[in-house]
């Protein structure tokens, strides 16, 4: 029964992978290829992003061994013990938010109650899913962590086989805590009604996880390269189970054998509590009172008004979406405070002027980094998919597919661009930068709009229209991550192309900023058209 | 106000539904009858701009769904056979919703609210919201959200199912109003005792093609509606 339910699983993972679930037409081999290879590549930026971490950190600690005659090998632990903190930061940021969805929301879950099934096969083939997902983001980091640790340190079996044990038990790990987190959301939700209370609590804990792996990732490295026997210290006394990951993967058999007898005990507990509160938890409805409607004095709005704030109330009373697609926009607005409150430690950083071309330069480069948050808040791209079964409503309604894409990307500017329009004002104030903080600014509302209707085009050109939960909308849309990505690549192109310029003639930065702004519009008007010359083909 | 000519929508190599041609007048409830898989939901969903056809066109109220389906739309209302409406907002705020979309004024849509809302049984229940709704209330919601901009063609495909029999009797009741006044239904079931009593006119289509249609005295004869689709079916 388990394979049964696993195997429909897997199907719905794959479904439109090989098949565009649109026309029912197969896919063809170059659109698996193109597939394949645009996944692959998504797959080596990110392991390159954290080799990079991992190689700044090894190199750091074998320059301290040459300087001090420590051996880089003796602070393997505390290596990998730094690299799994970022494994686990990123698998639970892929599997913690999608759980409550994953596990209990699903629109089977009448259908399977009904049948002969054990709930904990249900509940164990839903758990694949999710640890799938947690298995494809944490791959990204553990395999560079090896890699760059052989490299540094040379080859070793035993590292090899024991780094695979821990970080099959460090998955499940994180699967474990994830599980209980989309458990402690649904028991909320089922005593306090509604999914509010799930937005708010995912938003606190995912904005927590976020803020840990951007703000704090840099200090743990400094403390480590600093003392890394210190730093050992501390993560016995504080972070154990990471202490235990780090030793037991640089191949110690206790700390090894501690951390496998977590990672069971955590995942037996998670699979008795789940296991145990499964049926009360899908088959209770909310306990509120219930509401009786009073007649109010209704305001007539424009058609687009009113698909605007449909638009806006589905983002926001979703907590997968906002999380999964709009997370950057409160970064954005955090970091703005940040850069405000640190005006002066800032400028200090940047050399007040003493950088070449008397630090011009940095406006490009700021337009550069805000373009890869961004990046990060790909809100439109799951705007269709996430219409599903009830895309009957926009295919029925007397608006057109401009009116219609129009108000999806409203609220992608409303909740990406703004954010970004007040990051970009902060980093000119911060800057001084003058005229040029109406430039950056314009520059960055563009950026967004263009990463918005990039998403979009993406989004109408292949939705993923059927699914059972949300999360299969959101997470496992490969067109968020080909957003993401498209986003990623635009701003580094564009700084590549821009700060080198700025740095040999600094009159050209504001014009660099306006030549990406005219880009940014052109390319997002050309996306817009393509995706409302798309839309009637959902009608297919 | 509703024109088929030679409407053909392919699945692979095989014809959903094969040109087919039906016409609707103001006024009348046409019932669209046929086993499962025959092609009624393929039709109306053709109609209402759901789906692309191959050949043929479809005319709603002089306009055809190919060159101008914006204005098909606004004179038309669909309502399908499982409505998956928008578990995110209370009913009201779907109402308010559809009533925009469709501009139709603040004082009117009250009004109609009131009137479908208070004849379905369903007013008390417009602030909660869609995801706590049963499949009967969906279906009601779905109802009021088709009739809040009056509109000249009603589609609607199994409309009746999930109905409790006194909102079914309502429907009923609704559509007969609704067409005495000139609007025209046409929608598909599979209870032929309602389609007898019903409809003015009625449409039988077995595999895609359309076998039989007429006013319901034509097609039935002096035997059952029941009688004569079984027979048509075998």
């Amino acid at each position: 029964m388990l394979k049964i339910l696993i195997k429909k699983q897997f199907d719905e993972l794959l479904a439109g992978v090989f098949t565009n679930k649109r026309t029912g037409k197969k896919r063809s081999a170059g659109a698996l290829v193109g597939y394949s290879l645009l996944l692959a590549f998504a797959a080596i930026s990110l392991m390159f992003a954290f080799g990079s971490l991992y190689l700044l950190l090894g190199m750091t600690m074998k320059t301290g061994e040459l300087q001090s005659g420590q051996a880089f090998e003796g602070w393997g632990g505390v290596y990998f013990a730094f690299s799994g903190i970022i494994t686990a930061m990123i698998g639970l940021i892929g599997g913690m938010f999608s759980t409550y969805a994953v596990l209990y929301c699903p629109k089977d879950n009448e259908m399977l109650l009904s049948m002969p099934i054990k709930p904990m096969y249900i509940l164990a083939a839903r758990m694949m899913s999710v640890y799938i997902l947690i298995i494809a983001y944490t791959f990204t980091s553990f395999l560079p962590a090896l890699v760059i640790y052989w490299i540094l340190n040379g080859f070793s079996f035993l590292v090899l086989l024991t780094g695979l044990v821990m970080y099959i038990a460090m998955t499940l790990l994180i699967l474990a805590v994830s599980c209980l987190l989309g458990w402690l959301l649904a028991l909320l939700a089922a005593k306090l009604g509604g999914k509010k209370i799930v937005t708010v609590v995912s938003l606190l804990v995912s904005f927590g996880a976020y803020y840990l792996f951007y703000f704090q990732r840099q200090r743990v490295m400094d403390a480590i390269t600093a003392d890394p026997a210190k730093a050992e210290l501390t993560f016995k006394t504080k972070l154990y189970p990471f202490y235990a990951y780090g030793k037991g993967t640089a191949g110690e058999w206790i700390s090894f054998l501690i951390f496998f007898a977590i990672c069971a005990a955590a995942m037996a507990l998670t699979i008795l509590i789940l296991s145990r509160t499964f049926i009360s938890l899908v088959t209770t409805k909310k306990s509120g009172r219930k509401k009786v409607y009073v007649e109010k004095k209704s305001s007539a709005n424009s058609p687009l008004g009113a698909l605007t704030r449909r638009e806006i109330r589905r983002f926001l009373t979703n907590p997968l979406y906002l999380i999964n697609n709009g997370l950057g926009a409160i970064i954005m607005v955090v970091l703005s405070v940040i850069a405000l409150v640190n005006t002066r430690g800032i400028r200090n950083l940047l050399g007040n002027g003493s950088m070449p071309g008397g630090g011009a330069f940095v406006v490009l480069a700021a337009i550069g980094a805000i373009g890869l948050v961004l990046a990060m808040t790909p809100i439109s791209s799951s705007s269709v998919s996430l219409e599903g079964s009830r895309l009957w409503v926009l295919q029925t309604i007397p608006a057109t597919a401009e009116t219609i894409l129009f108000a999806k990307m409203a609220v992608h500017t409303i909740f990406a661009g703004v954010p970004a329009v007040i990051l970009a004002v902060s980093i000119g104030i911060v800057l001084d930068a003058g005229i040029s903080t109406a430039v950056l600014a314009a520059a960055a509302l563009a950026f967004a709009v263009l990463i918005g209707s990039f998403g979009l085009m993406l989004e109408v050109h292949n939705p993923k229209l059927v699914w059972t939960d949300e999360n299969m909308a959101v997470k496992q849309n490969l067109n968020v991550l080909f957003a993401m990505l498209g986003g990623f690549g635009a701003a580094i192109f564009f700084a590549i192309v821009s700060i080198p310029v700025s740095i040999f003639v600094p009159a050209m930065t504001i014009p660099m900023l306006a030549f990406q702004f005219f880009a940014y519009t052109g390319l997002s008007i050309l996306f817009f058209r393509l995706a409302v010359k798309f839309w009637p083909r959902l009608c297919a | 106000m509703l024109v088929i000519e030679n409407l053909t929508k392919m699945y692979g190599g095989k014809a959903a539904v094969n040109n087919l041609n039906l016409h609707i007048a103001p006024g009348e409830i046409y019932g669209f009858i046929g086993h499962n898989g025959a092609g009624k939901t393929t039709t109306l969903k053709s109609v209402a701009g759901i789906l692309k056809f191959d050949s043929g066109n479809i005319l709603i109220d002089g306009h055809s769904i190919i060159d101008d389906p914006i204005a098909c739309k606004k004179v038309m209302a669909y309502i399908p056979d499982n409505p998956d409406l928008y578990d995110f907002m209370s009913g009201i705020k779907y109402l308010n919703f559809v009533a925009d979309v469709y501009g139709v004024s603040a004082e009117r849509r009250s009004q109609l609210i009131k009137q479908y809302g208070d004849a379905l049984e369903l007013t008390d229940s417009l602030a909660q919201n869609i995801s706590e709704y049963s499949h009967g209330m969906k279906q009601k919601l779905a109802v009021i959200g088709a009739l809040i901009h009056e509109p000249k063609l009603i589609l609607m495909d199994e409309p009746f199912v999930g109905l409790d029999p006194v909102a079914s009797h309502t429907l009923k009741k609704l559509m007969r109003e609704l067409c005495d006044g000139g609007c025209a239904i046409f929608f598909s079931t599979h209870v032929l005792e309602v389609a007898e009593k019903l409809c003015d006119k009625v449409a039988i289509i077995k595999n895609g093609v359309l076998i039989r249609s007429g006013t319901m005295d034509e097609v039935r004869g002096d035997e059952s509606l029941e009688s004569v689709f079984l027979e048509l079916q075998e």
